[in-house]
């Protein structure tokens, strides 16, 4: 899944920002937090891992999750490439009016 | 504060509003087939990457404003609206360009009122 679906859905939006502000998290741990169940806040945290927003660690018998926040750079690289495209649009919209 | 959402261009071209409007909608100007009624089909390729987007028209306001929604036709995930207005200014009309890209319709104004880890650029 793509960082843009990824963070398209209320309830991972607010475990990839509870593992930021928390500097991570377990499965339980956001479920309680945010109220959702521990098998539905795992496969959040499965998306989020694919969509390379998280990260994962063993601590014992827990699996420990952690934000990465470089799995943003799509939303940024986005800004910058729309940006361009439509530098050069304008640019074929100008030329083909004469100026 | 940057916002990583949201891309403005503006550009005065030396042509009245009717001409820009025409050429964006009849001509493809901008680089896109665009079928200038509520709904109609959007389709062009980008002209830098290549990637063909596809969308719809949202709005129309002959020769003033065009809003249409599209998205990447192998990424439907990635939905950006447009707005294109037309001003007249002395040398001709003014463009601007909005692209503003929508990532859930729940998602944005959390984001913007609680959420600063996006918005830091």
């Amino acid at each position: 899944m793509t960082v843009f679906a990824a963070i398209a859905d209320d309830n991972r939006r607010a475990i990839f920002d509870l593992l930021v502000r928390d500097g991570g998290g377990t499965a339980t741990s956001l479920a309680s937090s945010i109220g959702i169940t521990r098998q539905a806040a795992a496969k959040h945290l499965a998306i989020l891992a694919d969509a390379g927003l998280a990260s994962s660690e063993r601590v014992g018998r827990e699996t420990r999750f952690l934000a990465v926040p470089a799995g943003l750079d799509p939303l940024r690289t986005w800004v910058d490439a729309t940006a361009a495209a439509w530098d050069h649009r304008l640019d074929t919209l100008t030329d083909k009016l004469g100026r | 504060m940057a916002d990583t959402r949201t891309v403005t261009r503006e550009r005065t071209i030396a042509a009245d509003p009717d001409d820009v409007w025409e050429a964006i909608t009849a001509d493809d100007g901008l680089g896109a087939a665009i079928d200038p009624v509520p709904g109609g089909r959007v389709d062009g390729d980008d002209p830098v990457t290549g990637v063909r987007r596809v969308g719809a028209v949202e709005h129309v306001e002959v020769p003033r404003d065009l809003r249409y929604r599209w998205w990447p036709v192998d990424d439907p995930d990635q939905v950006s609206t447009v707005d294109i207005s037309l001003t007249p200014a002395d040398e001709g009309t003014t463009i601007t360009v909005t692209e503003h890209l929508v990532l859930a319709p729940t998602f944005a104004p959390r984001m913007s009122a609680q959420r600063p880890v996006l918005l830091a650029a």
